[in-house]
């Protein structure tokens, strides 16, 4: 047999920073290898272990071959159906029920940042043309970050991460790059080497920590106590950046007397480090330049998420560090999706949106018209939901459930309808970074496996089905490919920000986006004031204070529940992805809950005991590790590890910022408290 | 070609009658005959061979009734979407990391070659699905069998090729994915299959010593 082969280059378009280039040997048409992708200048040429069981997720004989109907919801009954009968029970229930609620609004659809593809975006363009439907809105993950940038900056932009390799001082911020973003370490052991330091903060003693010059455990949620503590000091020791601060911020003096006000003792207590080391670390951020301030998604992820990134924002700024190469305060990067005008996506109909993050909460309330077909894509909404036991509850109601997988999931064990769909080895489509500035392009390498279709080639068939049925019943289109919609994405603009003539010419490299490479050089802002903004009017019109506020933390009710759950990444998994792969399982720790040795030793506590981690709203039995890694009042269980639902005990408290950005609060998952207990006995 | 004494077309007509059936029950059609089941039933007892291996036996006991339970049951054994308990692919018990589509794969399309056949949908379907390699065999002695009828030399060449293909292949995992079967299966009838399936190959695979005979 003549040997064909050739290399198909490819990205992986989970919900990652790293976004990283991957390379395919494609042999006979079939995968034979997966390697990174050298020509992707950030990721270069490497993958982490998640990328390097790609193939895994191909060429798994679980995989999800046709679609798949379950007679009695979480009964286990499965039959394979064709294509044609799943789409006929589909279009028939959402012309049923247009039929008899005289609105489309019961079909609602559940999809958030599973596949970061443009075109995964489909299902979302096609509920757009049914006629007004229900959707989710926001996002679990970012959002009171992405809103005190947006007040303060005037917009979400991060300088090329490789620029970590020019500063003169990192601080890691709530953020574990060790396991979660391991492509820049690279340019952070390069600024080490030239002499920078490297310094952790977080409630946990992470890996990065570990491999850092120095480690500050704050309080969890307390960081914003911490940067203000920093900034009164370096102003007290007037050594803040008077030129920057007179010529390009706002509210300055009225943040200054603020600062002024602060009592040092009660912001060193509520970050729980003592004076001496504020001092200590306030002394580096003032001896070294330019500082580099990498802000993580986790001290976001609390009721004062937001004001925490604010006054983080607000101590790079007095320092001098924005619009330095190397320095800055860098948390997320939306100019390379805002690149895209998401036409296919467009709508002319008024959605009724729910807020992603009260999800089970509205959906049990909603009437005139209830939901009763609910439709989940990119998504394991059973396992990565709030408020669990009330979404069991809600979803009684519902007449089909419907997801789109790869694999079985918690979300298809309670689904009616699986549809089963490719891997990104079997589509065209292109993935934007939101950290480092890049696009790369998936090329179609293989042909789709079993009866697997594209988000877009479901959301086709659709239409075509809906249309055959009743003529004019959906606007989206019914012939086209991944291709032709690129083809409509990409505008001049987009191509002379790319420096190439065609999306197709990605496949000959990933290409860098010609962005600043240092945002806000130029020192000019996209707020209203067109300055740095220490005292926000948007802020205040949403209905936050005008300067970065030291709010009240969440606390646990009196007497019950007085340990801190925080349930950040694994290494080996992005939320509830990759836990379910049998490659990566093989290789992951046994899930344990770390817990202080004190705490141990009060509730009788040794590693290796069967515990019992609880609250009202769920409960999770696993093993416990005693570690000094962790602070007295918490308990850290990772994302994603063994078969456990960490999402369980979690109550749906929403952050204190997000609306603008994404549309809602964010989820305040780490404002969860629970108890333990032993089981052993 | 010498002409055997042993040649039998009733049992050829058998063979090709039990093929066929497992064809069907992996590619998950046999469920549309189940009114026939009874006919179906009567027929495969005829199919006994006189040295019968005591696992074709047992299995014809317990599929005698076909159940709503045996489709869920092959569809959590064959289908998904959970993890399969018994997966239907050769590559998934013969290649050392358990993956579709890799050298093991392209063994077997090596062999659909000689005979000049390829597999619909390839690259998307793998090619040693167990239902395409029962089909594959299944040919393979029809045209052994039709060849011999018109006195073509060529049958040798086809029984030769179905011989290597059970040795080499089918006959090389079966076992294992039917004690898997075994293991996991929650009905009589899965687990009856797999005793038919196991037992019959495993004689086809015996008869390779007497292969000069056959026909």
């Amino acid at each position: 047999m003549l040997k064909k082969e050739r290399i198909t280059r490819h990205v992986c378009p989970r919900n990652c920073y790293d976004t990283c280039a991957i390379l395919a040997q494609v042999r006979n048409g079939r995968i034979v290898n997966i390697t990174g992708d050298p020509a992707h200048g950030y990721t270069r040429g490497k993958l982490c272990a998640k990328g390097y069981s790609y193939l895994r997720r191909v060429y798994s004989p679980d995989r999800i071959k046709q679609p798949l109907r379950q007679c009695g919801r979480g009964s286990g009954h499965w039959v394979p159906v064709s294509w044609d009968y799943a789409l006929e029970m589909i279009c028939q229930k959402i012309l049923d029920l247009k039929h008899r609620y005289g609105s489309t609004l019961p079909v609602c659809l559940n999809k958030y940042s599973g596949n970061f593809g443009l075109l995964n975006n489909a299902i979302e363009g096609l509920f757009n043309q049914l006629g007004p439907t229900t959707q989710v809105l926001g996002s679990p993950c970012w959002s009171a970050g992405l809103d005190a940038q947006t007040f303060d900056f005037g917009n979400n932009y991060n300088s090329n991460p490789e620029n970590l390799r020019k500063a003169g001082l990192i601080l890691l911020w709530g953020v574990n790059p060790v396991w979660t973003a391991v492509h820049s370490l690279p340019y952070i052991y390069e600024a080490q080497k030239e002499g920078a330091k490297v310094i952790t903060i977080d409630p946990i003693f992470s890996e990065t920590a570990k491999k850092s010059d120095l480690y500050f455990q704050v309080r969890p949620g307390q960081d914003g106590y911490l940067a203000l503590a920093l900034a009164k000091i370096i102003v007290e020791a007037e050594k803040e950046d008077k030129q920057f601060l007179q010529n390009y911020s706002l509210g300055w003096d009225e943040f200054r007397e603020y600062l002024k006000s602060l009592n040092l003792n009660k912001l060193s207590r509520e970050c729980g480090l003592n004076q001496q080391a504020i001092k200590f670390l306030a002394g580096l951020l003032i001896n070294h330049s330019p500082v580099f301030i990498w802000v993580g998604f986790g001290m976001q992820r609390y009721a004062n998420g937001g004001q925490n990134v604010r006054a983080i924002d607000a101590l790079g700024a007095l320092t001098g560090n924005l619009g330095k190469a190397g320095g800055g305060v860098h948390y997320a990067n939306l100019r390379i999706w805002n690149m895209f005008k998401f036409n296919f996506h467009k709508t002319g109909y008024k959605n009724r949106y729910l807020n992603i993050n009260r999800f089970a909460e509205e959906l049990n309330q909603l009437q005139e018209p209830p939901v009763k077909m609910l439709w989940i894509a990119n998504r394991n909404l059973f396992l990565q939901d709030a408020n669990l036991r009330l979404l069991y509850q809600a979803i009684k109601e519902i007449e089909l459930i419907i997801t789109i997988e790869e694999f079985m999931t918690e979300s298809t064990k309670y689904s009616d309808l699986v549809l089963p769909t490719t891997t990104f080895f079997e589509e065209t489509d292109v993935v934007p970074g939101y950290w480092h500035h890049w696009l790369a392009l998936n090329e179609q390498a293989v042909p789709p496996l079993h009866e697997a279709r594209s988000d877009l080639d479901i959301a086709l068939m659709v239409s075509c089905k809906m249309n055959s049925l009743e003529q004019g019943s959906c606007t989206f289109p019914q012939s086209g490919d991944a291709s032709s919609f690129l083809d409509r994405e990409f505008d001049d603009q987009a191509y002379s920000l790319l420096g190439i003539r065609h999306w197709s010419d990605l496949k000959d490299s990933p290409a860098k986006v010609n962005i600043p490479d240092v945002c806000w050089e130029d020192r000019i802002f996209e707020t209203p004031s067109g300055k740095f903004e220490f005292y926000s009017q948007r802020a205040e019109q949403a209905g936050h204070p005008l300067m970065p506020a030291l709010k009240e933390q969440r606390k646990p009710a009196a007497g019950k529940y007085d340990l801190r759950l925080l349930s950040p990444h694994s290494q080996h998994s992005i939320n509830s992805q990759f836990q379910n792969l049998d490659w990566i399982k093989a290789i992951k720790p046994e899930p344990a809950v770390l817990i202080h040795p004190d705490t141990a030793l009060l509730k009788s506590i040794v590693s290796g005991s069967m515990v019992r981690i609880l609250n009202d709203y769920g409960e999770i039995v696993l093993k416990a590790a005693v570690s000094g890694a962790v602070p007295r009042d918490v308990l850290v269980c990772y994302q994603g590890i063994g078969d456990l639902n960490i999402n369980r005990l979690l109550s749906g408290e929403n952050t204190d910022m997000g609306s603008i950005v994404t549309g809602n609060h964010g989820l305040a998952i780490l404002d969860t408290f629970v108890d333990i207990e032993n089981q052993t006995d | 070609m010498k002409q055997n004494q042993r040649y039998n077309p009733a049992e050829f007509q058998r063979k090709f009658f039990v093929y066929r059936l497992l064809q069907d029950y992996y590619s998950g059609c046999l469920w549309q005959k189940k009114d026939n089941w009874n006919e179906i039933l009567l027929t495969l007892a005829e199919t006994r061979y006189q040295e019968e291996i005591i696992f074709f036996d047992l299995g014809m006991r317990l599929i005698q009734k076909l159940t709503q339970e045996a489709v869920y049951d092959f569809n959590r054994l064959f289908v998904g979407p959970e993890k399969l308990l018994a997966p239907p692919y050769e590559s998934a018990y013969r290649n050392a990391e358990g993956l579709l589509m890799q050298k093991e794969t392209t063994d077997v399309r090596k062999f659909y070659s000689i005979v000049g056949l390829s597999v619909v949908g390839q690259n998307r379907e793998p090619d040693d699905f167990i239902g395409l390699e029962l089909e594959f065999l299944c040919f393979l002695l029809y045209q052994a069998v039709s060849c011999f009828q018109r006195g073509e030399e060529r049958a040798d060449f086809y029984l030769n090729v179905y011989f290597e293909f059970l040795n080499m292949h089918l006959g090389n995992w079966v076992s294992d994915h039917c004690e898997d079967v075994l293991r996991h299966s929650t009905s009589y009838f899965c687990k009856g299959m797999a005793m038919l399936t196991k037992g019959f190959i495993e004689r086809e695979k015996s008869l390779l010593m007497h292969k000069e005979e056959i026909l």
